[in-house]
């Protein structure tokens, strides 16, 4: 049975400094409640991979590469390529990420890369199929946590959703019973370019992208991930406490707004203008 | 650093496995290996010579306990007969009931995690650091104990002797142009009494200063002039 590991102790007079700021409305990097820290992005990392991103939101680094296979489709859905997300913790990254089985948080932050991918439709999976039942392509996305500085599941998204537009995949032709792999590549289209915003609360008043002290004192944190066309696909709540609903419309009216911003600089390198 | 005099006044930066010194003319000394008469580096870092003694000073660097150094730490947990104390090494400390100054705690009667809670913060001296055990503090002596206001900074350990500076000339010069008084650690934890955000903002930008370019002569000048308000 998992056990819920606790957040690391975050010191008394940290807090008291983050409060300070918060009833103050600024917070103690310098920035606005609702901005984001800097972005930047960069393409094909990876030169082995058949996609990958290195995204950097403040001092959080994220690694995002895209494997491609050819696999069984699953019965339930046999015309359909196959997603898998993994999300890996690594100890380099931060004191508190122990070597080992998957830990509960990376599995939740893979789950939730893959819910914003695969509802938002970002990827056409019907378009993965080779031969309906028999041969499908599996796109499996890695990401490895580089540096801990909070807020993982933004700069995950983003990650993930660069590497894929820059992913390649091979082409296949039928021979008989067979399929054969062709010298030829084609790319991987883009359906729609989601972003997800993370939210961290102290009683009423809340911040978008808590850095890791932020993460640690907040009472929770709320990811919301908005399509292109302002729709939401995933919602995801991490921590005790309680979101009133006036609090949770707001977020929703924010996030559109925010989501916007976000998604002209996380994928100003993709989107066609 | 791009500019040909700057570089000329820059410490060099050694890497691991780079040869750093001769046995006929030093004694290895920090981060270094000896292999046959030469020695070389084992971290990335600057080269520090003391009489015949070379040391190489990692560029970042987790702290190592020592007996008598002064610590910052931050209260993890109570167990029994005592509290559990991060004291940003790899290794957890322990704060004995015995060591907790002026009252007397009775573990029948006492709930000791309200004494001290989770996150407190406190200022002591290790009194006991060995390879086989946890490091003991102890809050008894002058100026030790809980630090109830303030606000706590961080700096990389390696990098605590360069932000004191020789005799205590850096902290000075920090005190004196800011009015407000420090407490470092030798863990890298610093406290700043006073909660004054312009006032913390100009310590940060020192701190940072120190972390970024404490590998180039003429450090403690900078940061005076950066405190002041002058170019350097």
């Amino acid at each position: 049975m998992s056990i819920t590991e606790q957040r690391p102790i975050i010191s008394k007079l940290e807090k008291q400094e983050l409060f300070r700021f918060l009833a103050e409305g600024r917070r103690v990097d310098g920035r606005s409640l609702l901005q984001y820290r800097n972005l930047s992005v960069q393409l094909g990392y990876i030169e082995k991979a058949e996609g990958s991103a290195l995204v950097e939101l403040g001092n959080t680094k994220v690694l995002a590469a895209v494997k491609v296979g050819v696999a069984l489709p699953f019965a339930d859905t046999p015309n359909e390529g196959i997603l898998i997300v993994n999300a890996e913790l690594v100890p380099l990254a931060s004191p508190v990420f122990e070597p080992g089985p998957p830990s509960e948080e990376s599995i939740s932050l893979a789950r939730y890369v893959d819910r914003s991918i695969r509802e938002s439709k970002t990827i056409d999976l019907s378009s993965l199929c080779i031969v309906p039942g028999r041969s499908v392509y599996s796109l499996y996305i890695d990401l490895y946590i580089l540096d801990y500085d909070g807020n993982l599941i933004d700069a995950s998204v983003i990650a993930s959703v660069n590497a894929l537009s820059t992913t390649m995949l091979p082409k296949y032709s039928l021979e008989g019973q067979n399929i054969k792999k062709l010298d030829e590549y084609f790319k991987l289209e883009l359906k729609d370019y989601p972003v997800s915003l993370t939210y961290a609360f102290f009683g009423d008043k809340y911040v978008v992208d808590p850095c890791l002290n932020e993460e640690y004192a907040s009472d929770f944190t709320v990811s919301m991930t908005v399509k292109s066309d302002d729709r939401f696909c995933a919602i995801q709540k991490n921590g005790g406490g309680m979101l009133s609903p006036r609090s949770f419309l707001d977020l929703l009216e924010k996030s559109i707004t925010l989501g916007k911003e976000l998604r002209r600089v996380a994928y100003s390198q993709i989107v066609k203008k | 650093m791009s500019q040909g005099n700057e570089q000329q006044r820059q410490r060099p930066i050694v890497v691991p496995g780079e040869p750093v010194g001769d046995s006929k003319f030093y004694i290895p000394g920090m981060n270094t290996l000896k292999i046959s008469d030469r020695f070389f580096a084992t971290t990335v870092g600057i080269i520090r010579v003391d009489g015949k003694r070379l040391d190489v000073i990692s560029l970042k660097s987790f702290y190592q306990p020592r007996i008598g150094d002064l610590v910052i730490g931050i209260v993890k947990e109570p167990s029994i007969a005592g509290w559990t104390v991060d004291i940003n090494s790899p290794f957890l400390a322990f704060l004995p009931l015995s060591e907790y100054p002026e009252k007397r705690i009775r573990l029948s009667r006492d709930n000791i995690g309200r004494i001290l809670e989770s996150g407190a913060v406190i200022t002591g001296f290790i009194k006991d650091a060995s390879i086989f055990s946890s490091p003991v503090i102890t809050l008894k002596g002058k100026g030790l104990g809980v630090v109830s206001s303030g606000t706590l900074l961080n700096i990389t350990a390696s990098k605590v002797p360069r932000l004191i500076g020789k005799k205590g000339s850096m902290l000075s010069v920090i005190e004196r142009a800011t009015g407000v008084r420090l407490t470092v650690g030798q863990n890298g934890r610093i406290i700043v009494h006073s909660e004054d955000s312009n006032i913390i903002a100009k310590i940060r930008n020192v701190i940072e200063m120190v972390e970024r370019e404490s590998h180039i002569y003429g450090l403690t000048e900078r940061v005076e002039a950066l405190l002041l308000g002058r170019k350097s």
